[in-house]
């Protein structure tokens, strides 16, 4: 027991002892570093990067991964084409032509029509050249008057209700290559809702198809989802559409009209010749008795309805094969026509006109109602119809599977009835759903999410994305999330915000897109890419698109949802306020930020490899000096072989073997770093250990151990820290050219690592501001140990001193 | 002249010994890395396959571990290095062509270094504690502190990018030279040989003048006599490798020199300052001064002969220092040497070319430091002891 606190004591007392021999060199080398200009200059800049890399989550601007937002990092173009001015206009639709055709003709036809009567169809395609009019490029402006384009009669009305574009319209033309269509541009068929009639006809040689009388004026009209080009349609189903042979799918479109009391389903077949000389089995089989467009009126339902109907016809999931059905491809899961009824049951027709079931509606045990627009997953499966319901206490959503005919058992809702629905609640996965409520009394917009369960059909709450934005939000739209992420929402107050879709750690907040309609614009929409599809896979952010139509200026604008890149910024500030100071790298990261970052990194790998390497030198050179001989020889030995093993091309070695990360290098840095440092501490040791003191300590009965490490090591010390300054310099340096050669720790942010991204953007000759600081940093922070270095070196050689 | 023998017989015995086992250094590395050092051929359809089974013998791939390493030392030794997966030849051949150039870049840098720093050095010694030595060593220091790819980059940015005078990118290209520096075409009518033995006639002739005028001085003569002898030499030698080519070869190798120069000319300056700082401090200096000898010739002839000792040293161990700057440095002017090389083979899995080129480039490191302790043994008698 007093053995022990004896030898504590005696150990406190060393301890002590070493403490105060320390402080009292820590103070003499401050009284003449004092004196050495350099080192205090060295010194200084050590300090001012220490504090940068202490400080760093609190004097950088930005956080660590902070991204540019998207206003600063990409600039939108809007470019206008002018129609008539104030007459009254229905919401613009897109219609893509026939997409994956050879000839890469493909675009989208914008369609505007007004209820005056009159349609002006625009061919936008894409362009290559920046800054170059979608409008521009096709330059294939078609204009016509309802009431005498198709020559029908009796002459359709007005209002002109609605137009929507079918895909593909006529026979389109083999040019003699296989899988060469004729200018797909000039494809299509338009069908119009005006006054009392429905009329299909192609536009570009004024031939009307079909066209019906209905016995009332529609309120509400619409055309399938996949018509639309709505669902995500796989490429090899998009040749389908153009009446491919092997792909057994039915050629139809269908369309409905209503009046709420009084629905009619119509059906448009395109089974046309196949354009390499094959026909599809299908057509001119029994069912298909014509080569040419077609219309035909379905049925007629006189139900009352609570809100719009929808048609839903997925290609995927019908029945496929002729058979013996009267029906074919008009059967099986994949095909309704959906009547909400205002006694809360909601009516499944098959797209032939049979009801297929009746399914009573409720939300929250309560019966419910269908109080706006319904809508579908956007991909092939599952099948599910989501129903915005309205109960006696609640408004809300309900999941209904197109296979089963029943409810999803979660359902989502809100306590009050008074909600209004915004939008359609079409995701396009079976994922994340968005949608909208408007809240009359609040006067406000609740923007949501919820996850919707592929196989169950149940929703549940997300919180991260959800929103109230001020007044009734004038449209919404979702992109799809292959692509761009991002939700639109353009407000009553006429601006244009983006949320995005992706789910981090924290909420989703609104970001004010760059480009704001003028006041006025109804709403804005989603207008998908210029090559030819809206929703096709393979879509890059870059190509989509949105549309405004303003009416009352007499002009129709498209705009890039992404813009064109403008990173890496240079230093100033940018549209969503935000200045950098140095500006930004490829992705937006703040330069400023960065450094501030790397230099912890910087200072990490140069202490502790510098600490490293100088534990390994001294005490090797210590174990060689004091004991000599064959000690001496064998580490003195070794010394030489890592003294003249090349440093960089080793390192680089050694970092193919080994993962890169921060620890490896500091590692690898010590490893390579030791054996100068050895062999000064050597030659001190063999002077040293001849010295009087050494001697009286031996005498007195002093171990080697002991001798070693408590009378001469402390004597040694100041050559290690000389050691230890230069080695910092080195480390930081190769810590840099490693990093830039590609085997840094891609984990964390290193000065040397920015460089290397500017040399594999390629802008190593164009970003000065990417260039010049972070070799900058290196410099300085090197020097500034470098110069350390040298003011130690003139504490411990005197002679440098100043005379 | 026996002690000196013996300790060059000596050094050169431990280099032989270094040598060795870094070899079995190197072998160790590449035996660490992932995967069969002839992978890249198995996995070359096109490679021929009996080429493929004598490979495995000669490298004793799937042998024992001793056994191959018995059989990496010797192939090392004598050049047998094996083929180059990215060349599609003999790794031989390959660094045939790349050592030269690596060896001329930095040969040269290293040659305008030394005289640069020496130069300095010694200026600033001599005006110890004035403005134009702070100034030198804070200017030395901060280019001695930079990257080397970086002010490699930015150096290419201003001088090939902005103003156009050096090429962007290689070792040598004849179109370039020949657009932007149109009034060199004269020199492709000279030989380089030509001017060399040119130049050795008039060194030869200097020499010997020298060495008779001073009457007693055989070494003179000798020198300028073998100076003449090595002008015969190049004046019959036929290389057909004219001024103009080597124009562009310089003017190649122009910015990678000045950033390798700008990189390391403060490690010779400062040694060179502290040691003439040291020398001064000696009681032959005072001698010399009370003399009442000339401060230039004190200065140059007295002081500064004295401090040369250990630039010598250093100007051998930089070696190792020097080439591995190479690697960035012909990295980032795409400068097709050795360094060049092997960044590329050690990033593709090349791994006969890298372990080649890795083991060269130590040969050479090794070879300069005894060359370095040699001369020093040769300038000062103590050390051979």
């Amino acid at each position: 027991m007093s053995v022990s606190e004896g030898g504590v004591q005696a150990r406190s007392t060393r301890a002590r002892g070493i403490g105060r021999s320390l402080w009292r060199f820590a103070k003499r080398s401050w009284g003449t570093l004092r004196e050495s200009r350099l080192g205090m200059a060295g010194f200084i800049i050590v300090l001012i990067f220490a504090a940068m890399a202490i400080l760093a989550p609190v004097i950088s601007p930005y956080p660590r991964n902070f991204e540019a937002p998207t206003s600063d990092r990409f600039v939108v173009h809007g470019y206008n084409q002018t129609i008539d001015v104030n007459l009254d206009y229905n919401a613009p639709v897109l219609g893509p032509t026939t997409p994956l055709s050879a000839d890469k003709l493909g675009g989208v036809w914008e369609i505007n029509s007004n209820r005056q009567g009159s349609i002006y169809m625009n061919f936008l395609q894409y362009s290559l050249v920046a800054n170059t009019s979608p409008y521009r490029v096709g330059n294939l402006s078609v204009t016509l008057d309802i009431t005498q384009a198709f020559g029908v009669t009796p002459i359709p009305g007005t209002p002109l209700q609605a137009v929507y574009y079918i895909v593909p319209g006529k026979n389109v033309t083999a040019t003699g290559v296989p899988v060469t269509f004729g200018p797909s541009a000039r494809n299509g068929l338009i069908a119009a809702f005006a006054g009392n009639t429905f009329v299909v006809g192609d536009p570009f040689t004024g031939k009307a198809v079909y066209d019906y009388t209905l016995p009332y004026a529609p309120l509400w009209t619409s055309e399938d989802p996949a018509a639309a080009g709505q669902m995500l349609v796989a490429p090899t189903m998009r040749l389908a559409q153009v009446g491919i042979v092997g792909v057994g799918v039915g050629p139809y479109r269908y369309l409905y009209a209503s009046d709420g009391n009084r629905s009619d389903l119509f059906e448009i077949s395109y089974c046309h010749s196949d354009p390499i000389g094959a026909t599809p089995t299908y057509c001119g089989s029994p069912g298909f008795p014509v080569l040419a467009p077609y219309g035909r009126h379905v049925a007629s339902f006189n139900l009352s309805l609570s809100a719009p109907p929808l048609v839903y016809y997925n290609q995927e999931s019908v029945v496929t094969q002729p058979s013996n059905s009267p029906f074919p491809y008009r059967e099986g899961p994949g095909q309704a026509f959906l009547l909400p009824l205002a006694n809360g049951t909601l009516a499944v027709a098959n797209v032939t006109g049979n009801i297929r079931a009746w399914v009573p509606l409720t939300l929250g045990g309560q019966p419910a109602v269908v109080d706006g627009s319904m809508g579908f997953v956007r991909s092939t499966y599952p099948l599910f119809i989501i129903l915005p319901l309205r109960s006696a206490g609640a408004s809300g959503l309900a999941v209904l599977d197109l296979n089963s005919l029943q409810l999803s058992p979660r359902e989502s809702s809100f306590a009050d009835p008074s909600l209004v629905p915004l939008g359609q609640p079409s995701p396009y996965r079976a994922q994340s759903l968005f949608f909208a409520y408007y809240n009359q009394s609040l006067n406000s917009t609740h923007l949501f999410s919820l996850f919707l369960n592929a196989t169950s059909g149940n929703l549940t709450p997300n919180p991260q994305f959800d929103w109230t934005f001020a007044g009734r939000v004038r449209s919404y739209f979702e992109v799809p999330p292959d692509a761009l992420p991002t939700v639109f929402i353009y407000t009553e107050e006429g601006k244009l915000y983006t949320m995005a879709t992706v789910f981090g750690a924290t909420a989703v907040v609104p970001e004010e897109f760059p480009l704001a309609p003028p006041p006025g614009v109804p709403e804005v929409v989603y207008a998908g890419s210029f090559g030819g599809t809206l929703y096709g896979g393979g879509l890059t952010p870059q190509e989509l698109n949105g549309v405004w139509l303003d009416g009352g200026r007499g002009q129709t604008v498209v705009f890039q949802l992404l813009g064109t890149i403008r990173t890496p910024l240079p230093p100033g500030t940018y549209p969503s306020g935000n200045t950098y100071l140095l500006g930004t790298d490829f992705n937006g990261a703040d330069m400023v930020t960065l450094l501030f970052y790397g230099s912890q990194v910087a200072f990490i790998v140069g202490l502790l490899a510098a600490l490293f390497a100088v534990g390994i030198g001294t005490l090797v050179g210590l174990l060689a000096g004091y004991f000599g001989k064959l000690i001496d020889t064998l580490l003195m030995r070794t010394t030489d072989v890592f003294l003249v093993l090349p440093f960089l091309p080793v390192v680089l070695v050694l970092e193919q073997i080994m993962r890169p990360s921060i620890w490896v290098i500091v590692i690898i840095l010590a490893i390579l770093g030791w054996p100068g440092i050895a062999r000064v501490v050597r030659s001190q040791v063999l002077t040293l250990k001849e010295r009087p003191f050494v001697d009286a300590a031996r005498v007195s009965g002093a171990s080697d151990l002991r001798l070693v490490f408590l009378h001469i090591a402390p004597n040694v010390l100041p050559f290690s820290f000389l050691y230890m300054s230069l080695t910092v310099s080195g480390a930081i340096i190769t810590e840099a050219i490693l990093s830039f050669l590609g085997l840094g720790d891609p984990y964390v942010i290193s000065w040397g690592g920015i460089l290397s991204s500017v040399l594999t953007q390629g802008g190593a000759l164009t970003y000065w501001w990417w260039l010049v600081p972070p070799g900058l940093c290196i410099t300085f922070l090197s020097l500034g140990f470098y110069l350390l270095g040298r003011g130690f070196d003139e504490i411990i050689n005197p002679r440098l001193r100043r005379r | 002249m026996a002690a000196l023998l013996n300790y060059i017989v000596k050094r050169s015995v431990q280099g032989a010994v270094t040598i060795l086992v870094v070899t079995l250094v190197i072998f160790l590395l590449f035996h660490q890395m992932p995967g069969s050092i002839i992978d890249n051929f198995r996995a070359d359809p096109t490679f021929n396959r009996a080429k493929l089974a004598q490979l495995n013998e000669t490298f004793g791939v799937n042998d024992p571990f001793f056994v191959k390493m018995y059989k990496f030392v010797p192939n090392m030794f004598t050049f047998n290095f094996g083929p180059s997966y990215l060349e599609s030849k003999p790794v031989v051949d390959v660094l045939r062509e790349a050592l030269p150039r690596t060896l001329f870049l930095f040969g040269g840098a290293v040659i305008i270094e030394y005289l640069l720093g020496i130069l300095l050095g010694r200026y600033i010694a001599w005006k110890r504690g004035r403005f134009s030595e702070g100034a030198t060593v804070v200017t030395s220091l901060f280019f001695y502190n930079m990257p080397s790819f970086w002010i490699g980059l930015i150096l290419l940015y201003f001088f090939a990018f902005v103003v156009d005078w050096f090429p962007l990118r290689g070792y040598s290209d004849l179109a370039w030279t020949d657009q932007h520096y149109a009034w060199l075409a004269g020199l492709n009518n000279i030989q380089l040989s030509t001017v060399l033995a040119v130049v050795c006639v008039l060194l030869g002739v200097v020499g010997i003048v020298l060495g008779l005028r001073a009457r007693s001085t055989r070494r003179e003569v000798l020198g300028g006599g073998i100076v003449a002898a090595g002008a015969v030499v190049l004046a019959v030698g036929n290389w057909n490798f004219s001024m103009f080519d080597f124009a562009d070869i310089a003017i190649h190798a122009f910015l990678p020199m000045l950033a390798l120069v700008l990189i390391s000319s403060a490690g010779t300056i400062l040694l060179m300052q502290t040691s003439m700082l040291e020398v001064m401090g000696e009681d032959f200096i005072l001698t010399a001064r009370a003399k009442g000898l000339s401060e230039r010739v004190v200065r140059s002839h007295h002081a500064a002969r004295n401090a040369y000792l250990p630039i010598v040293t250093s100007l051998a161990i930089s070696l190792g220092f020097v080439i591995g700057g190479a690697i960035v440095l012909e990295q980032i002017f795409s400068y097709y040497g050795a360094g060049w090389y092997f960044l590329q083979a050690v990033t593709r899995h090349d791994y006969f070319l890298a372990g080649a080129d890795l083991f060269l480039i130590s040969v050479l490191v090794i070879a300069g430091n005894i060359i370095a302790d040699i001369m020093y043994g040769v300038l000062d008698p103590r050390v051979r002891l």
